[in-house]
């Protein structure tokens, strides 16, 4: 049995919503209710869900960005939020991130060997300079960049290239895990494919775990061993991919799964569930479900299972 | 209805201008609807700039593209006017951009109402709210102003702006690319509904094999500003004869598990094109008479490529 590296457990995050009126009360948002994952030292779990589903929420709350009302965030047994400023510093070494956006993500003023020396610079007790250049270099040779990448700056890279350095920046100090948000969603399908060999390639030979978070099933089904499926901040399916994937048991997974165009198949006819405002009560999903029942929408079901988990009244 | 015949089209870059589209041939009937697929570069959305008059300045165009017996890249400006919006409805992939945010999503489905077949103020709303309707959005929804959607529905409002005065081409460039799979699977059902039910003819450009297979009946593989594979969707997807179309195909993540291959290389720019095949330097099968030449786009039957050395059909 490996080791659990990242356990996240009854997470809850709650956004504050403008006051409907000067002296009104702020009304609230529930993001995220009570989410339980778990992350093996050196495994990939990916996340999907549609847009507003949580996903990015979740992941800033594993690296410590946003604070959550309630649960744990634990890194090897350590609470991240349980920790002080300057423990938390430290922490912010073994947990690093990867966003979608990599026109946007890197500072455009800055040279690439900057870029990528920032976070030993600003996260490593006084490493040596000569120190970081040699890991800078290394790092990006290990993406597949020339050691003369450090000194060019950002829009002299295409998209791929720009993506590459920022995997170098969150490397670059060695983490145990790397939280990706959409990381190749902005990339062309040829680049796609190079920069996920490059997360597998890397997540072998360093040992390294990888929170996936995307919309895109195909993508998650290539890189995550295992998949979480997030429905209006709840987990309503979890387990390795492949069986996720193929045989999917919760009816927001199979909508999800059936929603993906494939090659070689002519139009099908598919269930289109318009979108619908949350039921006050029961099942998030109630109200696109086609298998709703009575209960469905008085009781929110519950994840149940071990390796395979749903969260589905109409499963037994 | 729609005939694209040898289109050329260079952009001054450097100095001097330099072809970015080489000798892009095809037919559009009314009803029938055709994908452009490929990487970016490859010059798909420079063809639907080409067709909509929309081309950047300095562009030096040659070729036909003839809409309904007028060859519109002889047309003036006023005369396009007459057919953008009018005939041709286009759809872009951000549609964020694409919608005022001043005004409400009704007044804007309105406008080429009001524009182009000159509705009075009520008959253009009442038009209006019935296109949402059709694409979804309900009229208590019609007086939200495009911050108030999400992504899906804004775009089902560019697409109710595109078939207001009921178009006879529509062209969608990657119109789902930025939705999530639920709303872009509702957004391709729309839009072949629309196209069975109106008669439309549409074009869609887009990345995403999948999306090409489920949505379009021919589809053409662009690579640096040429055709290199055409045909029936369900035979360019069984036969696959190109390299760089069977490249796109092991390179996407759709291909059910399993590590996606990336195309070793990248596509030329414009300026660095290699003689010969465009492919060649990248391609698995390439031998010595490839750079000579370009290929053209052989074959007697509805699936050609533009290969030297193509895949036999299984």
């Amino acid at each position: 049995m490996t080791e659990t590296l990242l356990e996240v457990s009854g997470l809850v995050r709650d956004y504050t919503l403008p006051r409907p009126t000067m002296l009104a009360a702020p009304r609230r948002l529930r993001v995220l209710h009570g989410i339980d994952l778990a992350v093996p030292a050196g495994g990939s779990v990916g996340v999907v869900g549609e847009s507003g589903s949580g996903k990015s929420t979740l992941a800033r709350c594993v690296l410590a960005l946003e604070r959550p009302q309630a649960g744990r965030v634990r890194l090897r047994g350590q609470d991240l939020f349980a920790l002080p400023r300057a423990e938390l510093r430290a922490a912010r070494r073994h947990v690093q991130a990867v966003f979608q956006d990599p026109y946007g993500s890197l500072d455009p003023r800055h040279t690439v060997g900057r870029i990528v020396a920032e976070p030993v610079a600003s996260l490593e007790p006084a490493p040596s300079r000569r120190d970081r250049r040699e890991r800078v270099a290394a790092m990006l040779e290990a993406v597949g960049l020339p050691a003369a990448a450090m000194q060019k700056y950002p829009h002299e890279f295409s998209g791929g290239q720009r993506q590459r350095v920022a995997i170098a920046r969150a490397l670059v100090t060695h983490p145990a895990l790397v939280v990706a948000d959409e990381p190749v969603s902005a990339l062309d399908v040829s680049v796609q494919a190079q920069v996920l060999n490059l997360m597998l390639d890397l997540q072998q030979r360093l040992h390294l775990a990888w929170l996936f978070i995307s919309h895109d099933l195909g993508v998650v089904r290539c890189i995550a061993a295992g998949v979480v499926v997030l429905y209006r901040g709840r987990i309503v399916e979890a387990g390795p991919t492949g069986a996720v994937f193929d045989r999917p048991l919760h009816p927001y997974t199979q909508a999800l799964v059936a929603a993906v165009p494939r090659i070689g198949q002519g139009r099908r006819m598919r269930t289109a569930a318009p979108e619908q405002p949350p039921p006050a009560a029961g099942c998030a999903y109630a109200g696109r479900c086609p298998l709703v029942q009575a209960r469905c929408r008085t009781e929110v079901p519950l994840l149940r299972g071990e390796q395979r988990q749903v969260a589905c009244h109409l499963v037994p | 209805m729609l005939e694209v015949d040898k289109l050329l089209v260079a952009l001054p870059m450097g100095g001097r201008p330099v072809p970015v589209l080489s000798g892009v041939s095809f037919g559009l009937a009314r009803g029938d609807s055709v994908g452009l697929v490929g990487e970016s570069g490859s010059g798909k959305s420079m063809t639907a700039l080409a067709i909509m008059g929309l081309l950047p300045q300095g562009a030096v165009v040659a070729g036909r593209i003839m809409f309904d017996g007028r060859d519109l890249l002889a047309a003036g400006e006023t005369e396009l006017c007459q057919v953008r919006g009018r005939r041709i409805g286009m759809v872009f992939q951000e549609p964020m951009t694409a919608l005022n945010p001043l005004h409400s999503i009704a007044a804007q489905v309105a406008e080429p109402l009001r524009l182009h077949l000159r509705l009075p103020r009520t008959a253009a709303r009442a038009q209006a709210l019935a296109l949402l309707d059709r694409v979804g959005l309900p009229p208590s929804r019609a007086d939200l102003y495009p911050h108030q959607l999400s992504g899906g529905q804004r775009q089902r409002v560019v697409i109710a702006m595109a078939l207001a005065c009921g178009p006879d081409l529509l062209i969608a460039d990657e119109p789902t690319t930025a939705l999530d799979v639920t709303v872009q699977a509702q957004v391709l059902d729309l839009l072949s509904d629309l196209a069975a039910e109106r008669g439309m003819a549409l074009l869609l450009i887009t990345h995403d094999l999948g999306v090409v297979s489920e949505t379009v009946r021919r589809m053409l593989v662009m690579y640096a500003g040429r055709v290199v594979e055409q045909g029936p969707t369900a035979d360019v997807f069984a036969g696959m004869a190109h390299p760089y179309t069977r490249a796109l195909f092991a390179a996407s993540p759709h291909a059910a598990g399993g590590r996606p291959v990336a195309i070793p290389g990248q596509v030329p720019d414009p300026l660095h094109r290699p003689p010969g095949c465009a492919f060649a330097p990248r391609c698995p099968r390439a031998q010595a008479d490839c750079t000579a030449a370009v290929p053209g786009l052989d074959g007697a039957g509805a699936h050609r490529a533009a290969c030297l050395h193509p895949h036999a059909a299984p």
